[in-house]
Formats: structure tokens, C-alpha cells, sequence
């Protein structure tokens, strides 16, 4: 009784962090206090105050509206890489978890070599072969993604295949593809919400980590990570450029990883 | 014996897989060495003429085998972004990498398991809520950002150090000690955190099994069933767990190294991806992926060693 009554009071705060998070983002895309890359050599390296609330940067810039803007590219780089992993990961595991045979065997080894290294080492492996940059960091980690969405899809096949409703649809005539994607997708669909949850929370991460060695999305658009990357050299003068980019990554983080825990 | 046997040839044909990937890898990539180092101003026969130095036309397994070959001799080609042996590189940037990668585990260890334990000990009380937010907080927080903050604190208020003033450890090594402590912590705290949270649910998950209500009705202290019996078994499923946090603690040795400008591999990896300096990156990813996977397999041993039920498997 006591564990559910936590749980609910995690989610709560959960959706209120991400609310918070969100709040920013969204009226980002249609209002931000200034130009997020105009610079004010008049303001350089302020102190947050009221004119400009977090602050500005070395070159003038108002972090308020950088961190909104940033904090939209970072959502779109982590939701574009999670729908890739997703998509390419849920083919894959329906597959190989549905028929099985050699191909399967194949590539759950390959998926398992994967799955013991670190993933930010497998996307800067990716991103020296394809080169940084916003778009190439959603295919690094996009590719990267896949065998995580895969290998949890798989087994919820092999158990599902099995039960009667599967049985019942192959004796009315369904299809192969018809039983996997109307049938059996369905009832995945929980395992496959929290696993994407937990996706974002590592594309986010991820992200930042990228941007951060320069790596990701490239001047002058803004992210959480770049901003982080930029505020390096001037970490004495204008702490603020830092703290608040990254607090926003951690709030993103935890808010969804409160939510997951339901 | 013939778990160990087979094991041991996983090992091998895991480690010829990822050295031939790593090679593979960056042969598929459009331009190759020659055109990177001549840069786009060169001329047909410019190119040509240094393809055929870097031995580039010929066929790509000859290749393979030569580059393993001379992997395995030390010798790893020439950088082409410092015109120097890659070996000699490497050698100079490992010392730091390996003592971030041993002082973070050694941060691990030491903050994760004792509160671990505290935590299982006080299921639900004052004390494993405290813990279980700094366990959540710590997990959300990507290590290089706590990196940042650590500099902020200790570094800019605090002053117990001076930021990107680096001592190299044979100038003094009680100072290098002295720095390094503070990146091994900002690698250490998040993975200490992830630990601590497997760990605790382990120890709960054994308290709860007929033998320790065996060993309670005959009168054992409630400590000397925790020290005596169920640690030894909570700690079996984290030593498969800890593989995974030694990798992920090279991996984020890429990314500290970084905010604390030491000179390490990690630093390295990115100035040569940057540069498309290939040598060097490939070396250094299969450095890193060899030592993964050779510490999966020592996990892998030790386990059946300790728990006698896997062999059975």
C-alpha cells in the first residue's frame, strides 16, 4: 500500500518537473526575451538580474533565451533519436523474435557485443566516421539506439507468440505480418513506453555529452550541451552560463526518470 | 575447466571480431588518409603517390592482417595530426587515463557500498530516503556537467584547487593526486549512485529469503546475518554489474578529461576525431574496446568461480 502511495507521489512530481521544463520550451517556439544569437558587446558576461534573468554570455547573448532555444534542440535531437531507435529497434525485435532461426541468433551476438560498450563510445566511433553536426548526431545515435529497443522487443515476442490469442489468429487465416504488427504490437506496448522513456533520458544525455566535445550540433545553434561547452573558458567570470543549461538537462533527467518509475 | 576453456575462446574470436570492425570501420569512410593529410588543395598524383607509401591500394584483408600485425608489435602508425608514432603518444597520454579510471573506482566502492548497505539496512526509514534522493539526483546528473559544479565549488569559492592547473605526475605526484581527485569524483558519484541502487535492492531481495528466516529463528543477530550471509549473495548479481561500470567509466573518462583539460586518451580520441587524425582514433577505440572486453571476461570467470550454480548452466 505504502509503495503505490510513493510511486504516486514520484510521478506527480514527475510531470510537474517536466511541466516546468516543457513550459520553457514551448513558449520558446513562440517568444524568447531576445534574439537567442544576437550579441550585446554593451552586455557582456552579466550577472542574472531582471533585464536578463540568467544572465548573459561572453559575447551578449541572453542565456534565458538560449537556454529556450537550446533546450528545443536538444528535445528534437533526443525525440528524433528515439523514434529512429524505436522504429528500426521494433522491426528488428519483431522479426527475430517472431521467426527466430540463424538471422536471430546472428544478430542477438552482435546485439550483445554492442550492448557492453558504452554508448558514448559507440556514437563518437560513429560521428568520426560520419562527421559531427545536428543531423549526423541523430543518425550516430539513432543507429546506436536500435539493438536496446530490439533486444527488449525480441523477447517480448518470443513469450507473446506463444500465448492462445496468437494461436487463435493464425487458425482464422492472419497473416504472418498481420499477427506481429496487430496483434502481438499491442500488447508490448507498455514495456515499450518505459524503454522509451528511459531512451530519452539517455538521448538527452547523450546529446549533451556529444555537443559538449563539439561533436553535436554545431555553432551557431544553441543546445544544452553547446552551451555547456561554450561557457568552459568562461567558467570564473559568467558561472551562470553553465549552471543553467545544465540545470535544465538534470531537471529534464530526473523528471523523466520520476515519471518512469510508476 | 571446460567453462574457463570456452570462455577463453570467446574471448579470442570477440577480440579478432572487434579489431576487425575497428579496422573495417574507418576504411569504409568516403577519403581516405592520404586525401585527409594532403587536404583539398592536393593533386591526383600527389594523392596517388602517398597511397601507395601508406600502402592504401592494396586489398583490405592484406591490410587487415599487416595493421593487426603491427598492432601487436607496437606499432601503430603515425599520427597525422602531430607527425608522430601513434605508440609513443599513446603511451604518454595512458598513465593519467588509467589512474582517473582507478581512482573513480576506487570513489565508486568506497561511497557506494557502505551506503548500500545503510540503505538496505534502514529499508523505508529517514536515512534510505535521504539516500535514495541523492541516488536519483546523482543518476540524473550527466558526470560532466557535476564536473562543471565541482570546479564552481571547489575550484572558483571553495579554492581547494586551481582549475586546468594540471601537475603531471612526475613533476609532483602528491600534487597530480591532488587534482585528480576532484575529476575521479565527478566520474565516480554518478555510477556510484546507479551501484548503490542495485545494490540496496539486492541485499533487500536476499533479506527476504527463507534462509535468513532460518538463520533468525535460531537466534543469529540481525548484523551477523546481514555480514555473514546475505552480503555474500547480494553481491553476486553486482559483480556483473560492475563490468558494465568500468566500462562506463572509461567511456566517461572521454568526457571529464575534458572539463578538467587533463591529458589523457579520452582527450586525445576527441582532438583526433576533430581532426580526422584516423590512426590514433582507431587505436585508442580498440584499446578501449580490448580492455571491455577482457574485463567482461575476468567478470564472467570470477562469477562461475563464486557462484557454482552458473557452471551447472
Amino acid at each position: 500500500m505504502k509503495k503505490t502511495k510513493t510511486n504516486n507521489l514520484n510521478f506527480i512530481i514527475g510531470i510537474a518537473i517536466i511541466s516546468f521544463v516543457l513550459l520553457f520550451i514551448i513558449v520558446g517556439l513562440f517568444y524568447t526575451p531576445y534574439d537567442p544569437n544576437g550579441m550585446d558587446v554593451t552586455a557582456k558576461n552579466m550577472a542574472p538580474s531582471l533585464s536578463h534573468p540568467f544572465g548573459t554570455d561572453n559575447f551578449g547573448r541572453d542565456v534565458l533565451s538560449r537556454v529556450m532555444e537550446g533546450g528545443r534542440t536538444t528535445f528534437f535531437v533526443a525525440l528524433s533519436t528515439v523514434a529512429i531507435g524505436a522504429s528500426f529497434g521494433t522491426l528488428l525485435g519483431a522479426f527475430t523474435g517472431y521467426y527466430g532461426g540463424w538471422l536471430d541468433e546472428i544478430l542477438m551476438r552482435i546485439n550483445d557485443g554492442l550492448a557492453s560498450f558504452p554508448s558514448i563510445l559507440l556514437a563518437l566511433i560513429v560521428v568520426s566516421l560520419i562527421g559531427p553536426g545536428k543531423y549526423n548526431i541523430i543518425v550516430a545515435l539513432g543507429i546506436i539506439f536500435i539493438p536496446s529497443f530490439a533486444r527488449v522487443i525480441r523477447s517480448e515476442y518470443i513469450t507473446l507468440k506463444e500465448r492462445d490469442f496468437v494461436k487463435n489468429a493464425k487458425l482464422m487465416g492472419a497473416s504472418d505480418l498481420r499477427i506481429m504488427f496487430v496483434h502481438i504490437l499491442p500488447n508490448t506496448k507498455a514495456i515499450l513506453l518505459s524503454t522509451i522513456t528511459i531512451g530519452f533520458n539517455n538521448a538527452v544525455i547523450a546529446e549533451a555529452g556529444m555537443s559538449y566535445l563539439q561533436l553535436g550540433v554545431q555553432p551557431p545553434d544553441p543546445s544544452l550541451g553547446r552551451m555547456l561547452a561554450e561557457a568552459g573558458s568562461y567558467m570564473f567570470m559568467s558561472p551562470w552560463c553553465a549552471i543553467f543549461p545544465g540545470i535544465m538537462i538534470v531537471l529534464t533527467v530526473i523528471g523523466i526518470s520520476l515519471i518512469n518509475e510508476r | 575447466m571446460g567453462y574457463t576453456l570456452k570462455k577463453i575462446l570467446t574471448l579470442v574470436i570477440t577480440l579478432i571480431m572487434v579489431s576487425f570492425f575497428t579496422f573495417i570501420a574507418f576504411q569504409v569512410i568516403p577519403g581516405d588518409s592520404a586525401t585527409t593529410q594532403l587536404g583539398i588543395n592536393a593533386t591526383k598524383e600527389n594523392v596517388e603517390a602517398l597511397r601507395e607509401t601508406m600502402n592504401l591500394n592494396e586489398n583490405v584483408m592484406v591490410r587487415y592482417v599487416k595493421w593487426l600485425g603491427n598492432v601487436f608489435t607496437g606499432d601503430f602508425g603515425t599520427s597525422s595530426q602531430y607527425g608522430v608514432p601513434v605508440s609513443s603518444l599513446i603511451l604518454e597520454r595512458m598513465p593519467v587515463t588509467i589512474w582517473l579510471a582507478v581512482l573513480s573506482i576506487l570513489f565508486i566502492v568506497i561511497l557506494s557500498i557502505p551506503l548500500g548497505i545503510i540503505a538496505a539496512k534502514k529499508e523505508g526509514g529517514a536515512l534510505d530516503r535521504i539516500i535514495s534522493f541523492f541516488t536519483h539526483t546523482g543518476m540524473g546528473i550527466p558526470p560532466f556537467f557535476l564536473g562543471i559544479i565541482i570546479t564552481i565549488i571547489f575550484g572558483f569559492i571553495l579554492k581547494w584547487f586551481t582549475p586546468g592547473r594540471y601537475v603531471d605526475p612526475k613533476e609532483n605526484f602528491a600534487l597530480f593526486l591532488g587534482y585528480m581527485i576532484y575529476p575521479a569524483l565527478a566520474n565516480a558519484i554518478p555510477k556510484a549512485a546507479m551501484v548503490l541502487k542495485f545494490l540496496r535492492s539486492s541485499i533487500i531481495r536476499q533479506l527476504q529469503m527463507d534462509y535468513v528466516r532460518t538463520a533468525r529463528s535460531k537466534g543469529n543477530l540481525e548484523n551477523a546475518i546481514l555480514y555473514r550471509h546475505v552480503l555474500k549473495n547480494a553481491f553476486i548479481p553486482v559483480l556483473t554489474f560492475i563490468a558494465m561500470i568500468i566500462a562506463e567509466t572509461l567511456a566517461g573518462s572521454i568526457m571529464i578529461e575534458q572539463v578538467f583539460s587533463l591529458p589523457g586518451l579520452g582527450r586525445l580520441l576527441v582532438m583526433a576525431i576533430s581532426n580526422r587524425d584516423y590512426a590514433v582514433v582507431q587505436i585508442i577505440v580498440l584499446y578501449i574496446a580490448a580492455i571491455i572486453v577482457v574485463i567482461n571476461f575476468i567478470v564472467d570467470v570470477l562469477y562461475q568461480w563464486i557462484d557454482p550454480r552458473v557452471r551447472v548452466k
